[in-house]
């Protein structure tokens, strides 16, 4: 029982940020119809940004976390702005532009960081909290509530503002927001850096609990995709129990099949796929034909 | 009062032409109909003077604005509203946030909703519900009261009857009659000819990509050429 209840707790952490990823990925998916595949790395360059900016000044590490999320959120604008020309026209090229900016921000966190990575102190210093023979490491805790708190605020964000609106317009009719005035390529910048700050945040609350280094993005990614996939890729509710539910079969997974682990979550996850393609709150979004 | 001027519009697809060299003008309270068969190139012309297909053209402009230079989506704010083809109204959005949106380049303190509500009062029943839930009938009104939302001069309507009962089509034409008497231009695409001639004073037939025929509704209505071809009779 306490195995399986600290399992669980494990489990959630992780999945509180895998739903991140998700959602990143989700966010541009459903207003350009194109997935994202430097996602990942973008992911990882958050977790360089807050780390090193953490570990150089010894500021909070919530300051280090707004100056990741501000870095990636440019380069999410950065990105958008070279695609922008190919939207319409090349679909294609727009995704293997995400996947060469992909390989650059890789190349880019190797020169400026080394390729051997670094370990990162947890920014919490209080001990785990005892409660009834589960030991939770209160940083688990702090990641789930930062998680659940962003995750809260971008719903209010996309439900409750004009511009979170006119996102949402766009990602259901490009030519039907572009008649009532809604400024497409602008609306895609903003999905394009909202899902980068999302990636950095991610980027940032993993950092204490993995070794960071230039080739997380690549796992951190997968899972992610994973995640979104799981749930349905778009859907933002879905990336969020989609993150979870990865989150648990990876750490049951681990806890059960060590080595192994991997492969089963993956199995269990194409085996879930296979049943229902479209994930758990599958939805119609951009067509792209 | 502003005047939409269109000379020598032109829409390509590719090397497929969808309207050769189309003029027309529309005056401030004007109710000007297109009608023609299906591929005639009506849709392609009203898209190409939203911007919303590729053009070529020697003067897109209303009043003093140059539409030709203007990108899509500053259109809205001197005044255009656009009811396009197939209502395209945002699914997975409450009836409310459509209109809303409708008003998007101006201020959501003071939008003309009130006005909508009254002119389709089921949209005001429904304004919690997702506007993918509505019937066809109710997704129209909503395509037509976001468009009223910018408080437009004047209002351009691709095909508002598709797909529409008789009953709804009399509502609809009642509808744009009403608003045009109240001083909205009116631009109405349709194959619908029958409607057409109900709603508008000045109408042009469409053939090919070219315009064929331009003439007063009422006296098109009783061209007997114009009957045989666009009414069945």
């Amino acid at each position: 029982m306490q195995v399986f209840l600290q399992t669980l707790i494990g489990g959630v952490t992780f999945g509180a940020v895998y739903a991140l990823v998700a959602m990143g990925f989700s966010i541009v998916y459903r207003t350009m119809g194109l997935v994202n595949f430097a996602h990942g790395s973008v992911v990882m360059i958050g977790a360089y940004a807050a780390s090193t900016f953490y570990l150089a000044t010894q500021l909070p590490f919530a300051v280090a976390i707004i100056v990741a999320i501000t870095v990636t959120g440019l380069i999410g604008l950065i990105i958008e702005r070279f695609l922008r020309p190919l939207e319409n026209k090349d679909f294609t090229l727009m995704l293997i532009g995400t996947i060469g900016f992909g390989a650059v921000l890789e190349a880019g966190a190797v020169l400026i960081w080394g390729a051997t990575g670094h370990a990162v102190p947890s920014p919490v210093a209080t001990g785990p909290i005892d409660l009834a023979g589960i030991r939770i490491p209160t940083y688990n805790l702090v990641v789930i509530a930062v998680a659940a708190a962003a995750t809260g605020l971008l719903a209010l964000f996309l439900q409750r503002t004009k511009r979170g609106a006119a996102m949402q317009a766009v990602a259901m009719d490009h030519q039907a927001a572009t008649a009532v005035g809604i400024h497409v390529g602008r609306s895609n910048a903003m999905a394009f850096a909202i899902g980068a700050g999302l990636a950095a945040l991610a980027g940032s609350l993993i950092g204490p609990m993995l070794y960071v280094n230039p080739t997380m993005g690549g796992t951190l990614g997968i899972k992610g995709f994973a995640a979104a996939m799981l749930g349905g890729f778009g859907s933002m509710p879905g990336a969020i129990v989609g993150g979870l539910a990865f989150g648990l079969l990876d750490a049951f997974a681990a806890g059960n099949f060590q080595e192994y682990s991997e492969l089963v979550t993956f199995l269990v996850f194409a085996v879930i796929v296979m049943i229902r393609p479209t994930g758990i709150f599958g939805e119609a979004t951009v067509n792209r034909a | 009062m502003t005047t939409l001027t269109v000379e020598g519009l032109s829409v390509h697809y590719g090397g497929v032409r969808a309207a050769h060299d189309v003029s027309f003008t529309v005056e401030p309270g004007q109710s000007l109909g297109i009608i023609g068969a299906n591929g005639a190139g009506k849709t392609s012309t009203l898209k190409a003077v939203m911007g919303l297909a590729p053009r070529r053209a020697t003067t897109i402009r209303f009043g003093e604005h140059d539409l030709l230079r203007a990108p899509a989506h500053t259109l809205v704010r001197h005044g255009i509203g656009y009811v396009p083809e197939g209502r395209h109204v945002f699914p997975g959005l409450s009836v409310e946030k459509n209109l809303l949106l409708g008003a998007y380049t101006s201020s959501w303190k003071h939008t003309p909703i009130e006005e909508v509500y009254e002119l389709f009062p089921v949209l005001r029943e429904m304004r919690h519900r997702l506007a993918g839930a509505l019937s066809g009938g109710q997704q129209q009104m909503l395509a037509v009261g976001r468009a009223l939302m910018c408080r437009p001069q004047v209002m351009l309507l691709d095909e508002p009857s598709m797909g529409l009962s008789p009953i709804l089509v009399a509502e609809i034409a009642g509808v744009l009659k009403r608003l045009n008497a109240d001083g909205l231009a009116i631009l109405l695409v349709e194959q619908n000819a029958k409607l057409t001639f109900d709603v508008t004073t000045t109408c042009l037939v469409m053939e090919n990509g070219q315009i064929a025929a331009t003439g007063v509704s009422a006296d098109l209505r009783n061209d007997p050429e114009v009957r045989r071809i666009y009414l069945g009779l």
